[in-house]
């Protein structure tokens, strides 16, 4: 190797042609040993590192461009693995908070259990909001069993039933769930026709066995009907242990839901409210003007909550609320499920009734979004309309397909005029 | 360039590395946290599997606390002695409402309610009590407490309440909390049902108002989606309520008189309404209480008696257990008037008060 630099040195003082393939010569041999000594010593030479190294051309440039490649090589590599680690420091962090929230929750449940002692001091005392699981009961139905065990995350998934009536909407919902990148979720196929639909789309179905009355409402019935199906249907689903986001199918995904939930009540469900009193409960003061003195009566009022979008975790009230809004439905034949939904959820027992206990939260109405709060409110406002919402649920417009669109138009392709056709409110337009 | 750019990396990627160990051993301990107090829950809870279709129900009537005399030890005595089966009736006084007190205690001891006890919120009121013998409590002294007690209107000391009451919870006693402008015509011990943690009589004035009802809102402009719906009750009386010593109710306390020392314009009414209907949301945890409301025809406001039930010849005919002049405020004389009525049969004793007031 030193030999060779020395060569070089000395053979620029030759005359040109004749040394010039003497040069080349030589420079091919330097280049070998250099690469052959670079190759075998790849450390030894950096150890050598000096300026007066630094000026012998050939095998240096060699060991240069040699180098240049390792440290290319190591940088890619280098870059790869901060890749990968950033995107496992982002599972590990949502993966720790899942399990904090449920560890929360556990203990709360028996701190209060536990606790069949004294009250503490003022501001300690906190009821439990979070009731206890039921345990899982398989036999109920294996064959969903199967099913929910292959589909759902954490023991939780979306649920929606569908017949053949709204597959049009259908097709925008998963393929919104899907490009949103959610992956449990389950159609309840009400016909064969949806189940087709939903096996040649790779969408995870479930028919269920053929039985009587809820097959025949399920085919044929319009959405109030099939509506109803829905708490006949879930209870299973509980009793198999499993949390359920029952979602219509007039709904876009924008962001992951499970991202957003609190897992703290019976009942986690959107509203219809379209401002913080309406949405969170306000008092409705009443006036009587001939009562004078006392012409005004408080009213606690509070919009529905939409029973087009809940979470329901699987605990005794929860199940006990399932029954109640079946077993109504059955025995008042005009009544419409979400009302009986927040009736059995809001009126406290009194003469002749006992009321539900099962603990309830509002989700936030700008993140879980119905249609009145977009087209009354949120696309006028420059602010709001910068917000993303976690869905959009078309429920307070007939002409649902269209502005499903309209609405994925908006949010995901940007297309800021997307929903200017639309008037705040609707005729009878389908 | 290259090589100061690979360190940079190799450092971030050192620090990423350090990040995943934190993480992964704070999710071991979150989850081992989380299975420790789901074992622990299963030895000390009874998770059940759900029954069929019909057969599931909820608790509603939670386990009362364990009762803690040191909290108190001479109100202890106090409500051995005059509570029956652990449940009495009570009510605060200061000299502002002596006249109504008289015809309060008078109704209770006429219809023979043994288990009842004033909270006097003055020297005078404790002396009255004494020499009328009624039973009668009077706190040791507490500066912020007396203020209000002593020279407080109606609003003020019906707000102190909250903060008095969570003793008695504490020592396991059940309360039927009563304002004074209420005439007791039938022991209200036999009419209540123990089922839940709050258990209030209403403002409201007919099925829908009292137990609740689907308030449709319309918005014509919204077109096919023009009816909102929405749940609606007229609020609970917070002049009168039934309320068990379980950790709910006494959460509910608290709530009320903590917003009620920060929120200084607030009424101890809405208060306790609004913590016990509204749901959680962003922000704000709600109250997970179990709530009954009473018979409106049994415990019974103001307005139904004089705008409704005097007008009636059926409804005239039935003996309330109470009445609560809480829509009046004339409240004295329409007390007297409902005596004369009820429990001496006067039947136009009702008739010169118009159905609303000035």
């Amino acid at each position: 190797m030193i030999g060779g630099r020395r060569e070089g040195g000395l053979m620029r003082k030759a005359s040109q042609s004749v040394v010039k393939s003497r040069i080349l010569i030589a420079v091919a041999i330097g280049i070998s040993i250099g690469c052959l000594f670079a190759f075998l010593y790849p450390h030894g030479f950096l150890s050598f590192y000096s300026p007066a190294f630094h000026s012998q051309v050939l095998s240096s440039k060699c060991e240069l461009s040699h180098r240049l490649n390792e440290l290319k090589a190591e940088y890619a590599a280098e870059l790869e693995k901060n890749e990968e680690l950033r995107q496992q420091v982002k599972e590990l962090t949502e993966k720790v908070r899942l399990a904090e929230q449920k560890k929360d929750h556990a203990q709360k449940q028996v701190e209060t259990l536990g606790k069949w002692r004294k009250a503490g001091p003022s501001g300690t005392v906190k009821g439990l909001r979070t009731n206890p699981t039921v345990i899982p009961d398989e036999p109920v139905n294996p064959k969903l069993a199967v099913i929910l065990e292959a589909v759902a995350v954490g023991r939780e998934l979306i649920v929606a039933l569908a017949n053949w009536n709204v597959k049009e909407s259908l097709e925008i919902w998963f393929t919104n769930i899907k490009r949103v990148g959610i992956t449990n979720y389950l159609v309840v196929a009400l016909d064969d026709k949806i189940t087709e639909f939903c096996k040649s789309n790779n969408v995870p179905v479930y028919t269920r066995d053929a039985n009587d009355g809820i097959a025949s409402i399920g085919r044929t019935g319009n959405n109030h009907a099939v509506s109803g199906l829905k708490f006949h249907i879930l209870r299973e689903f509980l009793q198999l242990g499993y949390s359920v986001l029952l979602s219509d199918i007039d709904i876009v995904y924008l962001q992951n839901p499970f991202d957003y939930l609190y897992r703290d009540s019976d009942v986690e469900s959107m509203t219809d409210g379209h401002d913080n009193m309406t949405a969170y409960g306000f008092d409705d003061v009443f006036d009587e003007p001939a009562m004078g003195w006392a012409r005004y009566a408080h009213t606690m009022r509070i919009w529905v909550f939409n029973s087009g979008f809940f979470y329901i975790r699987p605990t005794i009230p929860s199940i006990e609320l399932l029954d109640r809004v079946a077993g109504r439905l059955a025995k008042e034949p005009k009544s419409w499920d979400q009302a009986v939904f927040n009736e059995e959820l809001f009126f406290p027992s009194h003469l002749g009734y006992e009321g539900l206990h099962a603990a309830r939260r509002t989700m936030d109405f700008y993140l879980f979004m119905n249609s009145k709060v977009l087209f009354k409110t949120v696309r006028k406002d420059d602010r709001l309309s910068k917000l993303k919402p976690v869905i959009v649920h078309v429920n307070y417009h007939p002409n649902k397909l269209q502005r499903m669109k309209a609405v994925v138009e908006f949010y995901v392709d940007g297309n800021r005029d997307a929903l200017k056709p639309f008037p705040d409110g609707s005729e009878w337009e389908w | 360039m290259l090589k100061s750019e690979i360190v940079s990396l190799s450092e971030k990627n050192s620090e990423l590395k350090k990040q995943v160990r934190d993480l992964t051993e704070r999710l071991q301990l979150a989850e081992q946290g989380k299975d420790q107090a789901q074992k622990q829950f299963l030895v000390l809870g009874e998770q059940h599997k759900a029954g069929p279709f019909g057969t599931v129900k909820a608790l509603r009537t939670n386990p009362t606390v364990v009762p803690d005399d040191s909290v108190n030890p001479r109100l202890a005595k106090i409500l051995e002695k005059v509570a029956v089966r652990k449940e009495l009736i009570v009510a605060l006084a200061n000299s502002n409402v002596k006249e109504m007190l008289e015809v309060w205690f008078s109704s209770i001891k006429r219809v023979g309610i043994p288990n009842y006890l004033v909270i006097a919120l003055d020297d005078h009121i404790e002396e009255f009590c004494k020499s009328n013998d009624v039973p009668v409590y009077k706190r040791d002294p507490d500066a912020g407490i007396d203020a209000v007690g002593r020279s407080g209107g109606n609003h003020a000391v019906s707000g102190l309440k909250f903060r008095i009451l969570r003793e008695f919870l504490q020592l396991g006693y059940s309360v039927l909390l009563s304002d004074v402008d209420i005439i007791y015509l039938q022991n209200p011990f036999n009419h209540l049902y123990r089922d839940s943690d709050v258990e209030s009589m209403t403002d409201g004035h007919n099925n829908m108002t009292a137990y609740g009802y689907n308030d449709v809102f319309d918005e014509p402009a919204m077109g096919w989606a023009r009816y909102a719906h929405t749940m609606r009750i007229w609020v609970y009386n917070s002049g009168f309520f039934f309320i068990r010593p379980t950790i709910p109710s006494i959460e509910l306390l608290d709530r009320v008189a903590d917003r009620l020392a920060k929120q200084p314009n607030s009424w101890d009414q809405a208060v306790f309404n609004e913590e016990l209907f509204f749901p959680s949301h962003p922000g704000y945890e709600g109250l997970h209480a179990a709530k009954r409301t009473m018979d409106f025809y049994m415990f019974m406001n103001s307005k139904v008696l004089f705008k409704t039930v005097r007008k009636d010849a059926k409804l005239k005919k039935l003996k309330p257990v109470i009445v609560h002049v809480n829509y009046h405020p004339d409240k004295l004389r329409r007390m007297k008037a409902v005596v004369e009525f009820f429990v001496n049969g006067k039947q136009d004793a009702l008739d010169p008060y118009p159905d609303g007031s000035e």
